[in-house]
């Protein structure tokens, strides 16, 4: 890991994520009555992503106690899933975690309660601004 | 990235009310309120509709802020009636009742609060929607936005969906002649707010702008015409306009903080909608603007109205102050105090304050980001009408 980055999507790279949000203030703020688990998923693209990766977050009362990657079966009260190309660019701020959903680039597992979404839509921004703080290479680069 | 701009047809002027002799259908479900209709402009549109052989029902039981329960009640009437027009007739809480039971006509399954943006409803099967806005603000007869209180907590919040972007807007002076002046001024303010808004959310766009720069420079010249003389019908008309361009520049684009602080103070205080998020604006401004590319929006606003300078940051300021100085031309009030909170209690709903603001989706639109304790420091400067200088 010579220059500090984490190969995105990776182990390390989760690891990392849990220590920065973790290390968030505003996430800890915004987040902190939330209880419920999170699965972030990159589909597959059938070119550099074969299978789906899935990262597993339990995130209680502003902090994450836990996050490794999961198997196809873990299952979580939400899920955050899109393609790779997405997912980089969501990283770089090109995408917005919100608008990316109604553009369909991102979507939320089906019966995901919604209404608890739409009280929480400032813990759900800062878990995913987060993601942009991890130093990442991704593994195309 | 692509992106979208939804807006409805939209029939201005005098005598735009005729446009209703143009619809199809059968049955026409009449969303309004108690007061609308003693004030006789229910009479005219059913008038027009009976003309035209429409059945009618005429629901006039729309709360101020409404609640999921009357938002149920009025798709109950919808469901029973088999409407397939729905026609607003009221400010933006008969229009939001009517947009939300809609919703739930489509869907009556569905819980009002996980109304969201991404899942599709269906309600162009059911009925169309027409808005016929009596106040001159909210811009709802044109947005994606729906604002509804929780009955338990009596909490209001904010969604948005695009199909919930009305089929038809009809902007008839008629319907606001006789809005009194303290209605006039804070619905004006509400559209300022969205317009200001709108031009410095993360969503912002060209199509939002264009809407936002007219909005702004008529609400100047109009809002305080419109104040100080009710019978000017002409600046009713005028101010009619800015509200709905207003309202196109913040559907396609969002509001933020004033509004995520306003829906609160609706929620806690009960405070109108207008007024709270028009007195919130200049004090989320004062925030904002330290950060660059916000305070550069800011001065393009405030050079629509004369207000020009070197440093983007010193110009958004005074375009603050000068949003002040339009308040209390039309008596719209500066700080909580001078709307008559009394401290105690405003220091009783302090914490439930900055907790519906920070539940409230508009807050992620902030171009400068917050926490419980900012916005906690933001309502105590908005309590003593102290300018903001962190
Ligand atoms: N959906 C959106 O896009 C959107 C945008 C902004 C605000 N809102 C919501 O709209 C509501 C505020 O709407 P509003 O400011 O239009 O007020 P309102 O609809 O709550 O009406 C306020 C009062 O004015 C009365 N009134 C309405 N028209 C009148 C007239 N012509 N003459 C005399 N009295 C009249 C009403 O009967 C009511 O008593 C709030 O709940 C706010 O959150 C929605
Ligand atoms: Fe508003």
């Amino acid at each position: 890991m010579g220059d500090n980055k984490f190969i995105f999507p990776s182990e390390e790279w989760i690891e990392k994520y849990e220590e920065v949000l973790n290390a968030s203030k505003e996430y800890e703020d915004a987040a902190y009555d939330w209880e419920g688990d999170f699965v972030f998923e990159i589909e597959p693209d059938g070119e550099i992503i074969k299978e789906s990766i899935r990262f597993y977050l339990d995130l209680w009362h502003g902090k994450c106690r836990s996050a490794r990657m999961a198997g196809a079966n873990d299952t979580a009260e939400f899920t955050y899933a899109g393609p790779y190309k997405n997912w980089k660019l969501l990283f770089d701020k090109k995408i917005d975690p919100i608008k990316g959903l109604m553009q369909r680039k991102f979507k939320l597992g089906k019966g995901n309660d919604m209404g608890k979404i739409m009280r929480y839509t400032k813990a759900a921004m800062e878990l995913v601004n987060a993601t942009t703080k991890v130093p990442t290479k991704f593994l195309d680069e | 990235m692509s992106w979208e701009y939804d807006i409805p047809k939209i029939v201005f002027g005098e005598d735009a009310i005729e446009e209703l002799n143009r619809l199809k259908g059968n049955s026409a479900f009449l969303v309004t309120d108690g007061v609308i209709n003693k004030l006789g402009l229910v009479e005219k549109v059913v008038q027009i509709l009976s003309d035209n052989q429409w059945n009618i029902a005429v629901w006039d039981c729309a709360e101020q802020d409404p609640r999921v329960s009357s938002v149920r009640e009025a798709a109950e009437g919808m469901r029973n009636f088999c409407a397939d027009i729905i026609v607003a007739l009221g400010g933006g809480s008969v229009m939001d009742t009517a947009k939300a039971a809609w919703a739930l006509y489509a869907q009556p399954d569905m819980d009002l609060t996980a109304l969201n943006p991404f899942e599709e409803l269906g309600v162009r099967e059911k009925a169309k929607l027409i808005c016929i806005p009596t106040t001159s603000g909210t811009g709802s007869e044109v947005t994606k936005a729906v604002v509804i209180r929780e009955d338990e907590s009596g909490r209001k919040f904010a969604t948005i969906n695009p199909e919930l972007v009305p089929d038809l807007a009809i902007l008839d002076p008629y319907f606001v002649k006789d809005l009194p002046k303290n209605l006039t001024a804070w619905t004006g303010m509400d559209a300022l707010t969205h317009a200001v808004e709108a031009y410095t959310s993360s969503w912002k766009n060209a199509f939002s702008d264009a809407c936002t720069m007219k909005a702004v420079k008529m609400v100047f010249e109009w809002l305080p015409k419109s104040v100080a003389d009710t019978s000017d019908m002409d600046a009713r008309g005028k101010m009619q306009v800015a509200a709905c361009l207003a309202g196109m520049a913040f559907s396609n684009s969002q509001v933020a903080l004033a509004h995520s602080l306003g829906h609160s103070l609706g929620s806690v205080l009960r405070l109108h909608h207008g007024m709270s998020v028009g007195m919130a604006l200049p004090y989320t401004i004062e925030y904002c603007c330290t950060d660059e590319d916000t305070a550069k929006y800011y001065a393009e606003l405030a050079a629509i109205i004369g207000i020009v300078g070197k440093k983007p940051e010193t110009v958004a300021r005074k375009f603050a102050e000068a949003i002040r100085v339009l308040m209390e031309k039309i008596d719209s009030p500066t700080s909580l105090k001078a709307a008559k909170v009394t401290k105690k209690k405003f220091k009783e709903g302090l914490n439930k304050l900055v907790e519906y603001a920070m539940m409230d989706a508009a807050i992620t639109m902030s171009p400068r980001n917050t926490d419980s304790n900012i916005i906690k420091r933001i309502y105590m400067a908005m309590f003593d009408g102290e300018p903001i200088d962190f």
